[in-house]
């Protein structure tokens, strides 16, 4: 135990051990400056929840940097307060301007965000200086230092050491929150929010809860400004502020917790050291930036995850062996675009352990089908029913929580995942805990679950590495780790060889055997008349034809509108045009 | 392996430090023998570096003088310089750099809000700060006696200013503009509060307008709607060169008042002839001061480039340094700052120089500048003894 977390942590140890010690020898200068790189880093750890974390560009992030810095010197200048009572006031202030800016902001694309988030930074800057309160642009001065058991903490060496326990203290925090589930889902998030959403993780309020706890982890180093300099005043906290805090998550690497040091080193220490440069300083500074990004794109110390501690052997547990079983009820469904209806009553009951198949050409509305009864888009008109529950008007990632997960047609994976994070992710449909580590029972759900589709050995693999057919079985696994009563299949089978759609049409098999509902959405027509109990066929939004595999083979209509006439006139057709 | 490449990482964080104690540690002369250091804090990097140039150079000027002439007690001056960079933080790590380099006094500024952190850095260890160019009162209202200037105070400048435009320009309503920098808005108070005290005239408008834009009218006309005598602007040179050129355009006839951040040639590159007239308060330049002439000579023949405004405030404050440290005949903080108030007149070339309690530079040193063919020229001052109004001469 005790050497496995020595070397789990004795990095870290070290580092602070060795940067503790350093404090002994520099000097009032240098000292002030490593406060000052510490209190970026801090900055760095919180941007590297919203940006490296979550993905969600933040350029306004100095907002809450200002806010953590004005409610803390407010409180001890008007009010008289302690510097340390004014600490969890600052927190909370900047946590509920994260809801304020991310609540609203949580629809829009990235793009948009970092725009939107661009123009809080500056409002927040414009009113402080606008503010009869907040010392308008004079900002507050005459903060006392920090005081602890009546010694204040004046010296530069004293200070370092304050801001290093501070630094320390949230270094481990944003430690624990990476091994969350929490950090998982927004791991996901980052790849691909609507994936996510689909398969179970509540993508709002993961995402504002990355606002959140971002804004309070970078409010901490505002009081600790204060505190250093005795004064808080806005043009500290301008777009470029927002800017180079940006760039310490960018220069040390995404989400990596000690790329933020590096990066605060980079952005903070380096300019000073490059002092004797004179007048080349900014030239010199930008030119190793550049270098830098040209160099490492991914940053000077990227993000090296542990790889997911999947058990070797499942113990055996009775619930997830019996699946839950679910019937599905669609019934009147119709979706329209304007003019266009793409899918017009829409029909289909499916009981546990039923396969039923939705054909029909390109056009004919059955993506359309399952992304209403999923959640995806809203349908015009119909009654989506789980089991008698109503899953209509349900954010998708509930509509998975009741027990209906899916696939897609482009499969959707989290590239820079491992295989067995992917399948992590699917047990957010099972569970929406957020702030505890995979349980026992997640990962054993993990391990079953890559069994099934015979992914274990490739566990450890990022998902983008697996072949075609792999990534096909990764995704089906993804959505049976949130225990489904009802799986929806969107073409499995397509880009498939022989060999893998034979493979695929004994997991369909296997999976129903589970007790799982199937629905499944294919153009293979061998493969769909082999494992179905029912077949429905859409054409321009109708359903032309329900029945069993064989009747479907033999419907006129279904022959001419898509299993193919035996007098095709289309190739005549083509043939005059091409001609 | 983890671990080991972590520990790296500390390593190389170590040693990208380790040249940031090297660079600040040569603290050799700071005791009682050597040249005597004076730091000089000003932005030498960012957008005011050319103003913080003019101040090291004219720094410099001081201290060849002074050790040309023999020293002080028989030691050499050394000036020796750290960026501020003009923001808060970068001004703490100025200090701390000079405070290590063995400065035994500090002469310097420009942006007051690199100097407010500085202030308690420098407090504490009893270092006198004799500022050139920061012109916030707060600076000496929080310096415990220990911070000096040769330059005015926006609060001067403001009584200076109502002065003016209710003694010479004769108004009864005053509208005050400012944009709401630091700066702006504190020279604006200052002024409106003054009008207000001395009760002649009353304050019709106060408000800011926001910098940066290219219309003004909007402003103009809601400030013409209250019927001013004059209107006093705070700001920057840009804005009031907008401001002359759209009043003209807007056919407004109420004179404009400028403050010192409006000296600049930009005002009349804006406005052309609507400039003609344009009165602004100022502090005096090196060529509004006859008694700057060999300064001038002096800094010419050292740099090639003609001295900025604030070379002659920053060349007194070295002299008055190096007057106090040669009358404390010590270079302890608090002998100096001693010494610092006890000096009386001292003549500078920017006037008379004594200290007021609070470190404060004692009578009002502003003067009013007009353009006239297309270029500032000296307007009015107030007399020696303060009550008269008279011409500025040229040097």
């Amino acid at each position: 135990m005790l050497r496995d977390l020595s070397t789990r942590y004795g990095g870290w140890l070290l580092m602070i051990l060795i940067t503790a010690a350093t404090g002994l020898f520099l000097d009032d200068y240098a000292l002030t400056v490593a406060a000052s790189t510490l209190i970026y880093a801090i900055l760095g750890l919180g941007i590297n929840v919203v940006v490296g974390y979550a993905g969600l560009l933040d350029l306004g992030f100095a907002a809450f940097y200002a806010i953590g810095a004005y409610v803390s010197g407010l409180l001890i200048l008007k009010l008289q307060w302690d510097f340390w009572l004014t600490l969890p006031a600052a927190i909370a202030a900047a946590a509920v301007a994260g809801v304020v800016i991310g609540y609203p902001t949580l629809r829009l694309r990235s793009d948009y965000l970092a725009i939107v988030t661009l123009g809080f930074g500056e409002i927040i800057r414009i009113t402080v200086i606008n503010l009869e309160v907040t010392g308008g642009p004079n900002g507050l001065t005459g903060i006392p230092p920090v005081s602890i058991g009546g010694n204040e903490i004046v010296t530069p060496q004293d200070f370092f050491y304050l801001v290093l326990v501070f630094f320390v203290v949230v270094l481990a925090v944003t430690g624990l929150l990476a091994r969350t589930r929490l950090a998982f889902a927004w791991r996901a998030i980052k790849d691909d929010d609507r994936a996510a959403e689909a398969i179970g993780v509540p993508t709002r309020r993961a995402k504002l809860l990355a606002y959140v706890i971002g804004a309070a982890v970078g409010a901490v180093s505002g009081p600790l400004s204060g505190a250093q300099l005795g004064t808080v005043d806005p043009s500290n906290f301008t777009f470029l502020t927002s800017l180079f805090v940006l760039l310490v998550v960018i220069i040390g690497g995404m989400g990596s917790r000690p790329g933020v040091m590096v990066g605060a080193v980079i952005v903070v220490a380096l300019p000073e050291a490059l002092r004797s440069a004179g007048d080349y300083r900014g030239l010199a500074f930008a030119l190793l930036l550049i270098f830098i990004v040209i160099i490492r794109p991914q940053g000077l110390w990227p993000a090296r995850r542990r790889p997911l501690r999947v058990p070797a052997e499942t113990t055996p547990s009775e619930d997830v062996e019996q699946m839950r079983a679910g019937r599905l009820d669609v019934d009147e469904l119709s979706r329209s675009f304007g003019g266009v209806t793409a899918v017009r009553d829409f029909h289909l009951t499916l009981d546990a352990g039923e396969v039923v198949s939705v054909i029909g050409p390109n056009g004919a509305g059955k993506t359309t089908a399952f992304n209403c009864v999923t959640g995806v888009i809203e349908p015009s008109r119909g009654t989506i029913t789980l089991n008698g529950n109503s899953l209509r008007g349900l954010a998708p990632h509930r509509v998975a929580a009741a027990g209906l997960t899916r696939t897609f047609q482009n499969i959707r994976l989290f590239d820079d995942m491992t295989v067995a994070e992917n399948v992590l992710v699917g047990r957010f449909a099972h569970n929406r805990t957020m702030f505890r580590p995979p349980s026992h029972a997640d990962l054993d759900t993990v391990r079953r679950a890559l069994d099934f589709v015979g992914l274990a050995d490739a566990a450890d693999r990022g998902a983008s590495e697996l072949s075609y057919g792999d990534r096909r079985r990764l995704e089906i696994a993804r959505a049976l780790a949130g225990e489904p009563r009802v799986i929806l299949l969107d073409e499995p089978a397509a880009g498939a060889n022989p060999t893998e759609k034979h493979e695929l049409m004994r997991l369909i098999g296997r999976i129903r055997a589970l007790g799982i509902a199937v629905a499944l959405i294919e153009h293979d027509v061998s493969l769909v008349m082999s494992v179905s109990d029912r077949v429905i066929v859409l054409e321009y939004g109708q359903t032309i034809a329900v029945g069993e595999p064989a009747e479907i083979q033999r419907d006129p209509r279904v022959i001419a509108a898509y299993l193919g006439m035996p007098e095709d006139p289309e190739p005549d057709l083509v043939a005059e045009v091409v001609r | 392996m983890r671990h080991v490449s972590r520990a790296l990482a500390a390593i190389c964080i170590g040693l990208l430090i380790t040249p940031l104690a090297a660079c600040g540690s040569d603290s050799g002369g700071s005791g009682e023998s050597g040249a005597i250091k004076i730091g000089v804090p000003v932005p030498l990097t960012g957008d005011s570096a050319s103003a913080g140039q003019d101040i090291l150079a004219a720094a410099r000027v001081a201290a060849d003088e002074v050790n040309a002439a023999g020293g002080v007690n028989g030691r050499k001056i050394e000036i020796i310089e750290a960026d501020d960079a003009c923001s808060a933080q970068q001004g703490a790590q100025a200090a701390q750099k000079l405070l290590n380099s063995g400065a035994v006094a500090i002469a310097g500024g420009y942006c007051s809000g690199a100097a407010v952190p500085a202030l308690p850095i420098y407090g504490r260890r009893s270092v006198p700060f004799v500022l050139d160019a920061s012109t916030n009162p707060v600076l000496t209202d929080t310096g415990d006696g220990k911070v000096f200037r040769t330059c005015g105070r926006d609060d001067k400048q403001g009584l200076f200013a109502a002065k003016f435009m209710t003694d010479q320009l004769k108004a009864k309503r005053v509208a005050v503009l400012h944009d709401n920098t630091t700066y702006a808005k504190g020279l604006a108070e200052a002024a409106a509060n003054s009008i207000k005290q001395a009760g002649a005239a009353e304050v019709v408008y106060l408000d800011a307008l926001q910098p940066g834009q290219s219309d003004y009218t909007p402003v103009l006309t809601k400030i013409a709607s209250t019927t001013p005598d004059v209107a006093y602007y705070t700001g920057y040179f840009a804005e009031a060169g907008l401001l002359l050129k759209q009043r003209a355009q807007l056919g407004l006839k109420f004179p404009l008042v400028g403050g010192d951040a409006t000296t600049d040639a930009t005002v009349l590159k804006t406005a052309g002839t609507a400039a003609d007239g344009y009165i602004a308060t100022t502090a005096p330049l090196p060529k509004d001061l006859p008694t700057a002439s060999s300064f001038v000579t002096s800094y010419k023949s050292k740099t090639g480039a003609d001295p900025g405004p604030f070379s002659v405030y920053e060349y007194d404050a070295v002299k008055v340094l190096a007057k106090a440290i040669g009358d404390a005949k010590s270079t302890d903080g608090a002998e100096v700052t001693k010494a610092l108030h006890a000096i009386k007149d001292f003549a500078g070339v920017t006037g008379k120089i004594s200290f007021d309690q609070k470190g404060d530079r004692e009578g009002l040193l502003y003067i009013t500048v007009t353009v006239k063919n297309g270029e500032f020229t000296g307007y009015k001052k107030l007399d020696d003894a303060g009550t008269q109004w008279v011409d500025v001469k040229p040097a």
